[in-house]
């Protein structure tokens, strides 16, 4: 019964969401904001996490690949379609769904219990445009650019692990990696993490805005953001992957 | 807001990372593609009948060394073949009238495009047409050669018809025919077998019966009379063990014998002086002769020895 009134709760912001996207001038400022908070200062992150996928992959799948079956450049096929098919998107969604999920409860969480939210609706301020629109628009725009960034290192850290470890020069790898790639997997990724941004702000943003019962009840919806965030990311990559490929 | 430390404007930052993530996805795509960065690839046209296996991105060489990749494919109804866009990054042009050779070099390995050079001083521009043929690996090989194969097969076998018939007309050159003749005896001969077996099949039955009598004969022979067997056992154990206790004082007799035997050998006691010194026998020797004498002369002068003897005197 509660889950059933959650999603229309949840549903019924996401429709209150559209209804204000022409009110551009309300949710601008804040809109530009996210960008840099959710895009730009998520890089370092997003390196770390793309190029340590890919090296531990290479590593790990020579190690499994270890014998004189294969030739050596498959260990360059299977980093690098894994990376740009699931990896980068899914990993860099997981890591996100923390850092930016977490911080977007927060900050909607602690606004609703100050009541900050309800001083903003009683001077005439649409809340939703202004609080919940751009970030829902920051993480499906910036998302996608994090996953590029992610997938390119995971295969530069998957070329510079193996030409490392002596298992496979980074000509081998690539060749290997150019064996199977196909532009088609780049345009499932990117809708990928389309959809992971969509469904992690969406929920921190949801679970923050009807946060209550003070500095616990913020802690709460925080955890709650960040755990269906997650639950939510791996079921969509389940049935994206299900539909699509 | 808060300022960033290089004091740039939230509109730079957003843009800086767009661009940055535009430029990384175009340069990952060429990379990825196999084209050149920052220069436009040169390209070669050809076109196969069959292009089983090949993928854009699979290599172009020369004489085996990598000169491009396959760029596109697009299968024409009209020609009823595919043509393909071969992306150059050599820096050297291909001469005129080269060829696009299409390999397939094993079961597991990749498609390539082999590019068959000529000695022609003529270079084609870029953007050409050049010919392409299909060279199959080990499979089309094997069809492209079977016909050859055939065609020798056809003659060696007309050939060996001939040397059957050979064969033939000189075996049944005297109006027999020897393998059947053979096979007949064969069959005699098996024939008479038989007849022999149901002939004596009545002995050989019985044959039969009394090997089985008699197995079971000793069988129960041995089973009756286990007792008496094993108290033979028992006895033969008992005489074996007397006989060694025996042969055991036989031993001991004879090394005393061997002992005493050593003793008289040397010299020593009675016996042994009396087998090793001669002075016994010469004694007894003179005796004896010196009893021949008396008894010659007694013979001779009997009174002069028994005068004195006197038969009141004896008694």
């Amino acid at each position: 019964m509660e889950a059933l009134k959650q999603l229309g709760q949840y549903t019924l912001l996401l429709y209150q969401a559209l209804r204000s996207v022409t009110e551009f001038s309300t949710y601008r400022e804040n809109l530009f904001n996210e960008f840099v908070k959710i895009g730009y200062q998520s890089i370092p992150i997003i390196i770390l996490v793309g190029t340590f996928t890919g090296a531990v992959l290479t590593l790990q799948t020579a190690y499994q690949l270890d014998t004189d079956l294969y030739p050596a450049y498959i260990v360059g096929s299977i980093v690098a379609q894994s990376v740009i098919i699931e990896l980068a998107a899914v990993i860099s969604g997981l890591v996100l769904a923390g850092k930016v999920g977490a911080r977007i409860s927060t900050e909607l969480g602690t606004m609703r219990v100050s009541e900050q939210i309800d001083a903003l609706e009683s001077m005439g301020f649409n809340s939703v445009a202004f609080l919940v629109l751009p970030r829902i628009f920051a993480g499906v725009l910036m998302f996608p650019i994090l996953y590029i960034i992610a997938s390119t290192l995971g295969i530069i850290g998957g070329v510079v692990a193996g030409a490392a470890d002596g298992i496979l020069p980074a000509a081998e790898f690539m060749k290997g990696g150019r064996l199977f790639f196909f532009p088609e997997d780049v345009v499932f990724g990117i809708l990928k993490s389309f959809v992971f941004g969509f469904v992690i702000t969406s929920i921190s943003c949801f679970k923050g805005y009807f946060a209550y019962g003070g500095a616990e009840g913020v802690g709460n919806a925080t955890t709650q953001a960040t755990v269906l965030s997650c639950i939510y990311i791996l079921l969509a990559d389940f049935v994206l992957a299900a539909i699509l490929l | 807001m808060e300022k960033s430390k290089f004091n740039l404007s939230n509109e730079m930052k957003i843009g800086l990372v767009v661009i940055a993530a535009i430029i990384i996805a175009f340069i990952g795509f060429r990379i990825m593609r196999d084209q050149p960065v920052f220069r436009q690839s040169k390209f070669l046209y050809t076109s196969f009948d069959r292009v089983d296996g090949l993928l854009p991105g699979n290599t172009v060489q020369i004489k085996g060394y990598k000169i491009g990749s396959v760029k596109e494919m697009s299968f024409s109804p009209a020609t009823d073949s595919t043509k393909i866009t071969l992306g150059i990054t050599a820096d050297f042009m291909i001469p005129k009238g080269s060829k696009a050779v299409l390999k397939k070099p094993g079961p597991l390995g990749a498609v390539t495009i082999e590019i068959v050079k000529t000695n022609n001083s003529e270079m084609i521009p870029w953007g050409s047409y050049i010919h392409g043929e299909i060279d199959g690996g080990i499979f089309e090989t094997f069809s492209t050669k079977g016909e050859i194969v055939v065609d020798e097969l056809t003659v060696s076998l007309t050939k060996l018809n001939g040397l059957m018939g050979k064969i033939d007309s000189s075996l049944y050159s005297d109006g027999q025919d020897p393998i059947k003749n053979t096979l007949n005896s064969f069959e005699k001969t098996g024939k008479d077998v038989q007849q022999l077996i149901e002939k004596r099949k009545n002995d050989i039955d019985s044959m039969i019966v009394s090997m089985s009598n008699v197995a079971q004969n000793i069988d129960e022979l041995s089973e009756g009379n286990k007792a008496e067997v094993d108290s033979m056992l028992t006895s033969l154990k008992n005489a074996s063990m007397e006989l060694e206790t025996l042969s055991k004082g036989l031993n001991k007799t004879t090394l005393s014998l061997n002992d005493i035997l050593g003793k008289i050998n040397e010299g020593t006691g009675t016996f042994g002086k009396m087998v090793n010194d001669e002075s016994l026998y010469t004694n007894l020797d003179s005796l004896s002769f010196n009893l021949n004498e008396l008894v010659k002369n007694i013979q001779k002068d009997p009174k002069k020895y028994l005068k004195h003897m006197r038969l009141v005197e004896v008694f």
